[in-house]
């Protein structure tokens, strides 16, 4: 088996997708904890659609589809809170117009687009297998990036997201510090767009971290859990998709996302036999 | 010098005015109750007592801008969705008041302190969404406590807690105020509560505030006014009943 693994990832253009997937999935399952805990999983959902948006702007105008992801991701961010808090329509409300503009308007901008299907069709579907050096630079920077800012700066983004109003209290620039995790999960979600597709994407923001907090209540386990289990769906996905001739992002999607049915199978077996052991000793 | 000082403050948001023409002091070491009727301001009297909230007009001063504040909401406000426990939440809480995480120091002396006093020893390692919602409330205190208030803002704490847990929780705010001096701002609706255990009363009736000494304030003409129905203020030896006639 060990020998089969070698030989699939002997390709370059393999060990780049494995590179950047692990480290997309990673990142991604990372930033998805904050996604479900502070219950924005649709605006997960409406961001690559926008970003979307970002790169068949991009493409229509013939300029680098990376710059247009990025730029779709940060105004769709500053836009949409920019309108949050309008009290005639809910927060929910405004996400959902940005999905449903993201996702239409993307498809008549390629529709009048002079660059190929398939070229354009990449950023949408994802076509892990074609990521390239740079990709692999660019999904590095940024999980590098977040990573720092994670590190040096998580007892802020907890309490902003715990408890805004006792952060407020406490001198902690709540607008800030939103703005710089809604930030940080537009540029990974564009750079990982634009690499591997918006179903991967997603997938890897809300499958991975589901499964962590149904597994464990306690952060670090959670955060390690997240982690391991996207950069692992990644690989198996991968591998998958290359000894099935599978489509490489949805294998990987799909991976994630059977990772919460999984675990919480796991999690079942092990209190069952737990409380069987348990029964046979008292 | 007062801890924080309204001069004609008017308050509102969007095209709607809240409070108009607030003047008050809240001196340091007094313990201030704050009543009214439901959306008199309450709310937004605390929130730009915290500086979230911009005055429209007239100024908001406080003593030091380096005075720390602890602020405990109402416990809805609060997502039990997060998966930490009591005392991991407090050593993160008083992280967070230091620059950069990895360099800050989690004051295990002052966690265990505030611990004991809140009473949330047997509850430090269990997860918010295992606690009852008078614990969770208590939770809520020792957070505020954690950070060594100056001033402590409890924003109707004792709502939809049984009699006794919340004659518990205001005889606790008043031991912290006796014993660490704190300075606090205390809403709530329970009257006969807040009777026996504030300095001062503010009132806030249609838009405006009226203070003064608990005793003077909370008079059966005054409270009849706010509320809009008759209601009997009886003082035995040691207690205040404040109640619809």
């Amino acid at each position: 088996m060990l020998s089969s693994l070698l030989e699939i990832y002997s390709f370059q253009f393999m060990q780049y997708a494995l590179a950047v997937g692990m480290l997309g999935g990673g990142l991604l399952a990372f930033l998805g904890i904050f996604v479900h805990l502070r219950r924005i999983v649709f605006l997960g959902a409406a961001m690559p659609q926008v970003i979307g948006l970002g790169i068949a702007l991009a493409v229509f105008f013939a300029l680098p589809p990376l710059g247009g992801a990025v730029f779709g991701g940060a105004a769709g961010i500053l836009i949409l809170s920019m309108l949050s808090g309008q009290r005639r329509i809910s927060n929910e409300g405004w996400i959902g117009l940005a999905y449903a503009a993201g996702g239409s308007f993307s498809v008549v901008l390629i529709a009048l687009s002079p660059a190929p299907d398939a070229t354009v069709l990449r950023f949408f579907t994802g076509d892990v297998l074609g990521t390239g050096l740079y990709d692999l630079y660019y999904t590095l920077a940024v999980t590098i990036s977040v990573g720092l800012i994670f590190f040096w700066f998580w007892s802020r983004f907890v309490m902003c997201g715990f408890d805004p109003s006792m952060a407020m209290a406490l001198g902690i620039k709540v607008k800030f510090w939103d703005a710089l995790l809604f930030f940080c999960l537009a540029i990974s979600l564009s750079v990982i767009m634009n690499t591997a597709g918006g179903m991967l994407a997603f997938s890897m923001l809300i499958g991975p971290p589901a499964a962590a907090l149904l597994l464990f209540r306690d952060f670090k386990k959670i955060i390690i859990t997240a982690i391991l289990t996207g950069s692992l769906a990644a690989f198996v996905g991968l591998t998958l998709s290359f000894t099935h001739d599978l489509p490489g992002g949805p294998a990987m999607a799909s991976s994630a996302l059977l990772t919460v049915p999984l675990l919480y199978l796991v999690q079942k077996l092990i209190a069952a036999f737990t409380s069987l052991i348990k029964k046979f000793t008292d | 010098m007062s801890i924080i000082e309204f001069n004609s403050v008017t308050l509102g948001y969007a095209n709607k005015t809240v409070l108009e023409d607030v003047n008050l002091k809240v001196e340091p070491g007094e313990l201030f109750g704050l009543v009214g009727p439901n959306g008199s301001g309450k709310t937004t009297l605390l929130k730009a007592m915290l500086g979230q909230l911009k005055p429209w007009s007239g100024s908001v001063n406080w003593k030091t801008t380096s005075s720390r504040w602890g602020y405990v909401p109402q416990r809805e406000q609060v997502d039990p969705i997060w998966p930490v426990t009591v005392q991991k939440l407090l050593r993160m809480t008083v992280r967070s008041t230091q620059t950069a995480w990895i360099f800050s120091k989690e004051k295990p002396e002052i966690v265990e302190q505030v611990i004991e006093m809140t009473g949330l020893k047997k509850f430090s390692n269990q997860t918010l969404e295992t606690l009852s919602g008078g614990e969770l409330q208590r939770v809520l205190l020792a957070r505020a406590l954690v950070v060594e208030p100056d001033i402590l803002l409890l924003d109707e704490p004792t709502a939809a807690m049984d009699l006794v847990a919340a004659a518990h929780f205001l005889d606790l705010i008043v031991k912290l105020h006796e014993i660490w001096e704190i300075t606090v701002v205390l809403v709530s609706h329970d009257l006969s509560a807040l009777a026996d255990r504030t300095d001062r009363i503010g009132i806030l009736r249609c838009g405006n505030l009226y203070s003064g000494p608990t005793d003077s304030m909370l008079t059966s003409k005054n409270l009849s006014d706010v509320y809009g129905r008759s209601l009997k203020v009886e003082k035995t030896t040691d207690k205040t009943v404040i109640y619809p006639d």
